[in-house]
């Protein structure tokens, strides 16, 4: 567990320590002021989008209500910075859109992508996902006893549904909306692209423009207490969210097939989120790739080794999670830590580990002591990161393995070790997968943390997104973001498809 | 105790934490003998199983498997070392491995080609050889606990422990499953304990009964010997209905209100009369007694009469007698037990 700790600690004594640079102070409230600002935007923005979509997906059925179930989900494989490039190429004041619909209509579009409203709205579009999959699976898994008990009761459909449905995803609703706010708080690539300066954007700058450690973790601090903040909101509300989850006397809840207009509209209201948040920005991007001519060499070289830092990062959180959840990873305060881990930015991580990677540095020099530290900070960092999302599947899935049976195996002759073994791991064999895909997925997506981490010249697919687009190359950024798009769509489509099917009454037809 | 006591427990004990949960267990199992532990719930008897199997450790006493040492309050042998086979309550099975790997799970120590027909040759027994391929999950409830019997015979143990096997399976289900289970079990030689608190099932199928409450063992013997001759109000009372009538012993006779009962070799001063429902017998040359409850059972009219100030209940064998205010009752005096007063 001190895996997921130690950076932190780090930080803290960095903090403490100085030597800060000239921008430590200067700009830290307003930096700190933006940042919640987005937070509260981005909260009020991503529950419109989420909720309604998710009440819409799992109360009703209309054209389509079957593909926006997983298709609604797709935003969460591209990264925030596709997004903000595809946006803000789009919006540009010497865009196409912007000169035809001057020339064509004699006015301009009072909007710009480059600012705090911008980035609201990209990173709304990003995020919004997490409430509705959490809504949705909420409204899903409410079982139809408790409607039809209500309506026994007495009470209209209406009255169910302000006094019985919405209150029982309303857990549902603020533990999507944590992870939305620790993934924006987090959010690096598409702020910094729309040149908005947030807390973690400080971090990131403190180190890589005036080299000083001590300023970064400064910047973190704030971000760390959030983070924690956030995850205790999540835990509270998920501890809230159990109700109506029973696979005994489950039966599915009828959904109102929608005619008419009110079917046009919400198939309407779907498609709009849908082409906001995936196919416009990322068809954008598309067609500006197309018009450039990708470095091949430089393309496949990063794509081999952010696949090569994957396996590695994945295979690493996924044991280290397994280990703890086999040996009793049941203790409340072990996973509570590592949920920290999982909740602080990635920037802030890899400034913490920049301590200890210092340590290395001033006693043992040359390249190949350079690299090969920075390599394995920077796999360090994302196990630490993402060990807490390893665990949770795993967990998950060791919950399966009643008592009896690993009881049972001992009476058959198997030691404990054995059992871990021979039923336990067996059993968590798809919770094992789930949770590989996962990290890797958030790897090959990971922006900030490499750029502070990574050995010299040592190019991800997102480090190469984000070079190209700082010198407005967007057709050339454009291929690395597609590229780890297309890579996590399939998965993000199967996590989907796995999630749905473990639900009670969810692996039928 | 003799060689051929397959398990003996010696002033076994079991704390968890501070709270006593099991004392002063003293207990012998022969072998081929089927043992019932019967208790209401929270009484122990899962804990005592789960000691015998070695899932736990106990507190003090010591407990012997085949005449060796497995377990005192210093060491306890782990659970894979005891040779113990155990059938648990809800369905163990391994959902991850086909039925026949479930059975073959404990013959690890067998060269792997004769794992096979060994788990065949337990499935057999148990009925179900043509399910030997199949996934536990698309079996029903009762084949799921004959596989888990079958898993547990595999390996051949000396002893076998079962918890409430097959408490989840509804009654008629219930009933041939157990019997199938128990006739495998008694073919195959082992020593049977099986925990239920099903007071029927344990006097149908077990050799010998264990009476528990509290943690302590009430009564042991043969069922009949239990069910008729309880040897407190509680014991009795696990098996069924009991009457408890305080009277008064002067010169080996009592006087109730069923009649003056001869007690030879009883001393004098105040007792109390057990006796079961059916030790009261409607006959023409009773007592008049008035029935003041009835509960249609079927094969049986269950009463409750009153005679002299003393409720009693009866069971009334067909329709005989069973529905006037009054009836006409006899106290048979063989089947009435004596307890201190």
């Amino acid at each position: 567990m001190a895996v997921a700790i130690a950076p932190l600690v780090g930080v803290a004594v960095a903090a403490i320590r100085g030597p800060w640079a000239d921008i430590a102070t200067a700009p830290f409230a307003g930096y700190a002021l933006t940042s919640a600002l987005l937070a509260v935007g981005v909260a009020g923005l991503s529950t419109v989008f989420g909720l309604t979509s998710a009440w819409l997906v799992a109360t009703c059925r209309f054209p389509g209500s079957r593909v926006f179930e997983w298709l609604l989900v797709l935003p969460l494989a591209a990264p925030t910075f596709a997004l903000a490039y595809g946006y803000a190429d789009l919006f540009d004041v010497a865009g196409d859109l912007r000169m035809g619909l001057r020339q064509a209509a004699g006015f301009d579009l009072p909007v710009s992508m480059r600012s705090l409203p911008g980035a609201i709205f990209v990173l709304s579009l990003a995020f919004y996902p997490y409430v509705f999959l959490a809504v949705r699976d909420a409204l899903l898994n409410r079982s139809a006893v408790a409607a039809e008990a209500a309506r026994s009761l007495g009470a209209s459909p209406g009255t169910v549904l302000w006094r019985v449905t919405l209150p029982m995803a309303r857990p549902a609703l603020a533990a999507g909306l944590a992870l939305a706010l620790m993934e924006t708080l987090a959010d690096y690539g598409a702020v910094s692209f729309l040149s908005v300066q947030t807390l973690t954007t400080g971090v990131v700058r403190a180190w890589s423009v005036y080299g000083s450690p001590a300023s970064a973790a400064l910047f973190g601090l704030p971000l760390i207490g959030t983070a924690a903040v956030l995850l205790a909101f999540e835990r509270w509300s998920r501890s809230r969210r159990a109700y109506g989850v029973q696979a005994t006397g489950w039966r599915d809840t009828p959904r109102p097939i929608l005619s008419g207009w009110r079917a046009a509209l919400a198939t309407l209201a779907c498609t709009t989120l849908f082409v906001a948040a995936f196919a416009l920005p990322l068809g954008w991007l598309g067609w500006n790739a197309l018009q450039a001519t990708p470095e091949w060499p430089r393309l496949l070289h990063a794509s081999g080794r952010v696949f090569g830092l994957g396996v590695v990062a994945a295979g690493l959180a996924t044991a280290l999670a397994a280990a703890l959840a086999l040996s009793g990873g049941d203790r409340p305060l072990l996973t509570r830590l590592a949920g920290l881990g999982y909740a602080t930015p990635g920037a802030v991580m890899a400034i913490g580990l920049l301590v200890p990677a210092g340590l290395i540095w001033r006693n043992a020099s040359g390249p190949t002591v350079m690299f090969a530290t920075g390599l394995l900070m920077l796999i360090y960092a994302y196990a630490a990161r993402l060990m807490a999302a390893a665990l949770e599947p795993v967990s998950a899935a060791l919950t399966r393995v009643r008592p009896a049976m690993g009881d049972a195996a001992r009476t058959l002759g198997r030691s404990p070790l054995d059992v871990a073994w021979s039923v336990r791991a067996p059993m968590a064999k798809g919770g094992l997968l789930t949770a590989a895909l996962i990290v890797f997925i958030d790897v090959v997506k990971e922006l900030p943390a490499t750029l502070i981490l990574r050995p010299f010249n040592f190019d991800t697919l997102a480090v190469l997104a984000d070079a190209y687009a700082r010198d407005e190359r967007i057709g050339q950024a454009a291929w690395p973001a597609l590229m780890i798009v297309a890579v996590a769509v399939p998965a993000c489509l199967w996590l989907t498809r796995r999630i749905s099917r473990s639900r009670p009454g969810g692996d039928r037809p | 105790m003799t060689a051929e006591s397959v398990l003996r427990l010696a002033d076994l004990a079991f704390d968890y934490g501070s709270r006593p949960l099991l004392r002063d267990l003293d207990l012998s199992v022969g072998r081929g003998e089927v043992v019932c532990i019967l208790g209401p719930s929270g009484s122990g008897k899962s804990t005592l199983l789960r000691l015998i199997a070695g899932l736990e450790r106990p507190s003090r006493g010591r407990i012997e498997i085949a005449g060796r040492c497995v377990a005192d309050a210093r060491s306890s042998e782990p659970a894979e070392r005891r040779g113990v086979g155990m059938v648990f309550q809800d369905d163990a099975l391994f959902p991850h491995l086909s039925v026949i790997d479930n059975v073959g799970f404990g013959l690890i120590g067998l060269p792997r080609r004769e794992r096979r027909p060994r788990a065949l040759e337990a499935l057999d027994r148990l009925g179900l050889s043509d399910r030997a391929d199949d996934w536990p999950h698309r079996l029903s409830g009762g084949e799921q606990q004959r596989v888990a019997v079958a898993r547990a015979l595999a390996p051949r143990p000396g002893l076998i422990l079962m918890d409430e096997p097959f408490s989840r399976l509804d009654s008629q289900l219930r009933y041939r499953v157990r019997d199938d289970a128990l006739s495998a079990l008694r073919a195959s030689g082992a020593s049977v304990i099986f925990v239920t608190h099903d007071a029927e099932e344990a006097m149908a199928s077990a050799d010998s009964l264990v009476l528990m409450a509290n943690g302590r063992i009430l009564q042991f013997g043969t069922p009949e010997d239990c069910y008729r001759r309880p040897v407190s109000v509680e014991a009795g009372q696990l098996l069924g209905p009991l009457n408890v009538m305080p009277v008064d012993v002067m010169n080996e006779s009592a006087r109730t209100p069923f009649g003056t009962l001869d007690l030879p070799g009883v001393a004098s001063g105040p007792a109390r009369l057990v006796f079961r429902p059916e030790a009261l017998r409607a006959a023409a040359d009773g007592v008049a007694a008035s029935v003041v409850g009835r509960q249609f059972g079927g094969a049986c009219m269950r009463l409750e009469v009153e005679a002299g100030g003393f409720r009693a209940r009866m069971a009334v064998q067909g329709r005989n007698g069973g529905d006037g205010d009054t009836i006409r009752v006899r106290l048979e005096a063989g089947e009435v037990e004596v307890l201190p007063g």
